[in-house]
């Protein structure tokens, strides 16, 4: 096993800034203290342990946070997630640092040296400052990164050398345990170990002295592995308001490459992304997009929202976006190369159909696109339902001993009855069949008692049509046999 | 002299109406047959084309204009494919529709806002190839757009049914066919072909209501 920790010293102020070194100073305080700034801040001669108010005296337009946990948190999370490239083990190390088993993927990345630099490399570009340590157990290479040693330990016979030069310093320890080493003459990590250990245990705890066991590896140092959580929900906030759409595009785009990283590394896919276009007053604007298979295919994803926004307008700038991903669905497992068995065709014409479906979806709005299911039920209104198509619909239906009509009114239309005798626009009707009696439904409120005909114009058009048995015992329309 | 006719005739770049040879574009196992055997025989190629459009033009509601298609779409939802109605001008009735022997799972209803949207689906249903009919009712439809949707029924080799009204008889129109529905007098329904690849027949009358089936039916054989 060989782990690299990755400590990021300056996190407490990196969370704020965003990754990115802006243009106004910024600096953060804890306790009344300044414990970090930027580099525009330190330009104007900010200083750790500076109290805020004299701090704010040099800059103007400085912006001043006090020190977020929480949102370091999140910061370091992403930061894992991201880490997942590197490797399949990657866990957090809270408050500012992760570790990434790398021994596996050694012979991936062609050695020590490239993955060192690959990593460096995307730290940078993340806009993030790391110490990199690189140890055979996690809590050693904890230990160097946060001295800032990153000559690699990659033999467990150098480990302890290298650990007994350390400060004291580096330890993640109380004040006060500080002060009692220092008035113990340890100086460095080796002159604890040389104490007598049951005087030590005493005087220092026993948390500290498991910890340097662990980190020669003489205790066992289990980690648990980082999962990025089944769920995606960011919001991004806009520099600049965006006025336009296209300019909305890119921003839109970049989170669902974020949200198609994340789903790879739970290898999950997501079914419906929900967009909010937040505007300085009123509500939001929702874009939502859906599909009908688990997917995490960024470019069809792009294509779909693409396709949502052509028919969009703004009704005012847009300061932040918002982009919640619903529940992420475990992907089955396909392979696109092995297509010598018959059932790649299938597959196809589903695939096609679901992006038909999505298409529609995408463009009409997903009220509009429906598939129909038969209810066993005596009531006509009732016998029928439309559902979303993505669903599964059981079709229970009550054989039909009579003909029924492939259009069915929405509202049964009130007929004109002279004399009695119904006439569908102006004109005569000729009772073919019935009549077929419907009494039913005195449960639910919905009771319909009708007796239902098969009726014909001279003209050839045959309809179906009731007389309500209750009330004013009218004609009504409700069918077509088109 | 009548050899070296026979020799030309031929050439498989000659397309004879009056054969009922189907032309190499629309292959014979691509028409769809309508289940009725005196509109089939009327039919160059044997029934509905398939990969094209077809005009269905009536004025009433009511005189079998769906039933004219039914036993077709019957047997097309048990081929693998789906069916799509675009703005049906009334709600489908799911009980019928199963009884006529129509696999509801393969069903798709779309119901556009508006005219414009109502063709961009039309057109999009019938490209996908996913669909081996589209039935839509488009409420205005001029002459380019029809040549894009009888474009996109030949590229996802779809058969696009039209229900439009018999005003539209007079304008000009890319459809491979084109049928009048006429006033059916009691059981039979006049159909008159405007147009189709091939010879024209004049009217043909159909009793489709007699022999349309009531009852929930077993699913036609496939062909092929």
């Amino acid at each position: 096993m060989l782990w690299l920790c990755l400590h990021f010293f300056h996190l407490p102020v990196e969370c704020f800034s965003g990754g990115q070194d802006a243009e106004q100073p910024l600096f953060v305080s804890e306790a009344g203290r300044i414990i970090g700034c930027n580099h525009q801040a330190r330009r104007h001669g900010i200083q750790p342990d500076m109290t805020p108010t004299a701090a704010r005296a040099l800059v103007a337009h400085g912006h001043h946070h006090v020190r977020d946990p929480e949102r370091e948190r999140h910061a370091l999370e992403r930061l894992a997630t991201w880490a997942g490239r590197f490797s399949p083990r990657v866990s957090l190390q809270a408050p500012a640092a992760l570790l990434l088993e790398i021994e596996g993927s050694l012979r991936y990345f062609q050695g020590l040296e490239p993955l060192r630099q690959g990593i460096l490399e995307g730290v940078r570009q993340l806009g993030h400052r790391a110490t990199m340590g690189i140890a055979p157990t996690p809590t050693a290479a904890w230990l160097l990164a946060r001295a800032g040693d990153e000559t690699p330990v990659t033999a467990r016979r150098t480990l302890a050398p290298r650990l007994g030069g350390l400060s004291i310093a580096v330890l993640p320890v109380e004040q006060r345990v500080t002060a009692a080493l220092q008035g113990l003459g340890c100086e460095t990590i080796g002159d604890i170990r040389a104490l007598p250990r049951a005087g030590a245990t005493r005087r220092l705890g026993r948390g500290l002295l498991e910890m340097l066991q662990r980190a020669h590896g003489e205790r066992p140092d289990p980690r648990e592995n980082w999962q990025p959580p089944a769920r995606f929900d960011r919001q991004l906030q806009l520099l600049e308001a965006a006025t336009d759409i296209d300019m909305l595009r890119p921003e839109l785009q970049r989170l669902v490459d974020e949200l198609c990283i994340s789903l790879r590394r739970r290898d999950a896919g997501i079914r419906r992304l929900r967009f909010a276009l937040h505007h300085r007053q009123g509500r939001p604007t929702l874009l939502p997009v859906g599909v009908l298979a688990p997917c995490r295919d960024a470019g069809h994803l792009k294509w779909l929202l693409d396709r949502r926004l052509d028919g969009l307008t703004l009704s005012g700038d847009v300061v932040a976006i918002h982009l919640r991903a619903g529940r992420f669905h475990p992907m089955p497992g396909t392979s696109t190369a092995l297509d010598l068995l018959d059932e790649g065709h299938d597959r196809n014409v589903t695939e096609d159909w679901h992006r038909l479906i999505e298409t529609l979806n995408s463009r009409l709005g997903e009220a509009r696109v429906h598939r129909l299911a038969v209810h066993a039920e005596h009531r006509p209104e009732k016998a029928w339902a439309y559902h979303p198509p993505g669903s599964a619909v059981q079709q229970k239906t009550i054989p039909a001993t009579v003909a029924r009509p492939c259009w069915l009114l929405k509202q049964p239309v009130p007929l004109k009855s002279p004399q009695g005798k119904p006439e569908y626009e102006a004109r005569p009707l000729l009772l073919e069949d019935g009549p077929e009696r419907i009494e039913t439904g005195w449960w639910d409120g919905h009771d319909v008692t009708r007796d239902y005909y098969r009726a014909r114009t001279r003209q050839g058009q045959r309809i179906w049509i009731f007389r309500d048995r209750r009330g004013q015992r009218r004609w009504y329309l409700h069918g077509i046999f088109a | 002299m009548e050899q070296a006719i026979d020799q030309l005739l031929e050439q498989p770049g000659i397309w004879r109406a009056s054969a009922r040879h189907p032309s190499p574009a629309h292959p014979a196992g691509s028409h769809v047959p309508s289940g009725f055997s005196a509109l089939d025989s009327a039919l160059p190629g044997g029934g509905f084309p398939g990969g094209a459009l077809t005009e269905i033009l009536h004025d009433e509601h009511g005189i079998g204009e769906l039933r004219l298609v039914m036993p077709a779409l019957a047997r097309l939802s048990r081929g693998g494919r789906w069916i799509a109605m675009i703005a049906p001008p009334f709600v489908p009735y799911a009980p019928a529709l199963a009884a006529q022997g129509i696999d509801l799972s393969r069903l798709l209803i779309i119901h556009p806002a508006d005219s414009p949207q109502a063709l961009w689906s039309v057109e999009q249903a019938l490209r996908s190839g996913t669909c081996a009919a589209v039935l839509a009712w488009p409420s205005r439809c001029d002459d380019r757009s029809l040549r894009r949707l009888q474009l996109a029924a030949e590229s996802g080799n779809s058969m696009g049914l039209l229900f439009r009204s018999q005003t539209a008889a007079s304008e000009r129109s890319p459809a491979a066919l084109r049928l009048t529905l006429g006033e059916s007098s009691g059981q039979r329904l006049d159909i008159r072909i405007l147009k189709c690849r091939g010879i024209p027949t004049d009217t043909i009358e159909l009793d489709t209501w007699s022999t349309t089936p009531v009852r929930a039916q077993q699913p036609l054989p496939l062909e092929g």
